[in-house]
């Protein structure tokens, strides 16, 4: 059992503040093969201002020390922008902090003695590669399907050249936030990529530029997203309550809109 | 395939049938409920007014055609309900709603299906009259009483009407965002609305049957 030592201050690792013990509940998976299961860890020392990917780091490290195989899981940029981290934390898509990714996501959020359980996102569409790590791969076919402009738009324009509504421009920009990490799919009761696919729908639909393939881009997208085993949206809006970069479900409908418009 | 095949092919093009489906079914909620409560107001009535439906020029037609209703809503619902336990094969050990569904969002294929339950013992009950309750010289109103005397009968209409006001607190607003309605000011007033509208309907039929049982139970 871990011991817990909340009131010393910082003398591990350099870390200042706080530092807690956590029980963790992780699933473990050989490969895309096997039957996974979940392995119980105890760590202690663990400091507050730790992100929860530095937790995993500082357990990786204590798993190699054990000689045991560390727990493989996705990470990248680990500033909130890259979209390849992931992981269902106790229930939530990134974690329990509201539009934060887990990279993003701080030791500080649990309290000392919790216990945590750590799960890869699950869906038809992500198939698992290894413990926490599944295979987005179905996220870039979706792209491929449609999710591009492809016709000419010249080169550089002088600015204003190409007048956009202010508004227009805001939802675009607000649209093109998406990080495509996933967690709208992992979120959704029935793991529907439709958050990801209207954001991108959205953002290409609302400019100049994507409106010679707009008809065509949602038709192919929609169809893409039933042919990768994605499901379909009954609009709990769990996608949009985990999202990191707060993507809303007006992209849905404007996708919903469009699709009916494509086969008009 | 045609533009028309392609549409209700794809997820999008089938929620949207069940969207319009569904807006049509949650006006017929209302009006069947409030054209019940005339049960209040006493026998004759109530009579009169079944007469007037059933002498309505186009009662086949509208009958015929809500059996259609029902019948795409339905067997559409169990078509995506199916699809969508199918894109999560393992489910997760610990996940909590983040916000986002609500009681009614998440039952909705199980409302769904209890419901499929609830028409066919309805129709068995009140238009083909053919549980042993049911004498066949009955008019409307003592068809009705006959069946809420019962308070087995009157517990489970009562259930149904809570079941059924709990799937359209979803679906009323669902329909539109399906429909590709959203208004950052407007859809969250409709959400209020659509749980609104389900307490309405859950309350109102549920009155209509308690109402019968009390008046025509063995202790009324
Ligand atoms: S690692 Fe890049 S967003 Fe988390």
């Amino acid at each position: 059992m871990a011991t817990t030592n909340g009131s010393i201050n910082g003398h591990s690792d350099g870390h200042s503040g706080k530092t807690i013990a956590l029980h963790l509940q992780v699933w473990r998976q050989k490969n895309s093969t096997t039957k996974g299961h979940f392995e119980n860890y105890d760590l202690s020392g663990v400091s507050t201002e730790m992100s929860f990917l530095d937790m995993l780091d500082m357990l990786n490290e204590q798993l190699t020390h054990e000689g045991k195989e560390p727990v493989a899981f996705d990470h990248d940029c680990r500033e909130g922008i890259c979209g390849t981290c992931s992981l269902m934390i106790n229930g939530y898509a990134h974690g329990p902090d509201e539009h934060t990714t887990t990279c993003q996501t701080h030791i500080r959020s649990f309290s000392d003695g919790e216990t945590i359980v750590i799960e890869p996102w699950r869906a038809r569409a992500f198939p698992p590669i290894k413990d926490l790590v599944v295979d987005r791969t179905s996220f870039d076919l979706l792209i491929q399907a449609g999710g591009y402009v492809s016709v000419s738009t010249g080169g550089v324009p002088d600015g204003n050249a190409i007048a956009v509504a202010k508004e227009s421009s805001d939802k675009a920009m607000d649209a093109a936030a998406c990080i495509g990490c996933g967690a709208c799919v992992a979120a959704c009761p029935n793991a529907s990529a439709m958050l990801f696919a209207s954001a991108k729908i959205s953002h290409l639909a609302l400019l100049p530029q994507g409106q010679v393939e707009r008809k065509n881009r949602v038709a192919n997208m929609v169809r893409a997203m039933d042919e990768l085993g994605f499901g379909n949206c009954t609009n709990h809006g769990e996608c949009e309550a985990v999202c990191p970069k707060e993507i809303k479900m007006d992209n849905i409908a404007r996708m919903n809109r469009e699709y009916y418009f494509a086969a008009l | 395939m045609s533009a028309f095949d392609k549409f209700f092919k794809y997820s999008i093009g089938k929620k949207q049938v069940m969207g319009v489906l569904g807006l049509l079914l949650c006006g017929f909620a209302l009006v069947h409920m409030t054209g019940n409560f005339l049960v209040f107001r006493g026998e004759d009535q109530f009579n009169a007014y079944g007469e007037f439906l059933h002498h309505l020029p186009a009662f086949r037609f509208i009958e015929l055609s809500l059996a259609a209703l029902f019948i795409v809503h339905i067997v559409m619902g169990l078509v995506l309900a199916v699809q969508n336990s199918r894109a999560r094969p393992e489910g997760y050990a610990v996940k909590k709603a983040a916000g986002g569904a609500t009681l009614g969002s998440s039952t909705m294929a199980y409302t769904g299906t209890y419901f499929i339950l609830f028409l066919v013992l309805h129709l068995l009950n009140i238009r083909f009259g053919i549980l042993p309750q049911v004498a066949d010289s009955m008019e409307d109103y003592g068809i009705v009483a006959n069946v809420l005397a019962n308070p087995i009968w009157a517990t489970f209409y009562v259930v149904s009407a809570l079941v059924l006001g709990l799937h359209l607190s979803h679906g009323l607003q669902s329909s539109f965002q399906s429909l590709g309605f959203y208004d950052r000011e407007y859809t969250p007033l409709l959400k209020k609305i659509s749980i609104l509208y389900g307490i309405v309907i859950a309350v109102g039929y549920s009155a209509i049957a308690l109402f019968m049982l009390v008046k025509h139970g063995q202790g009324g």
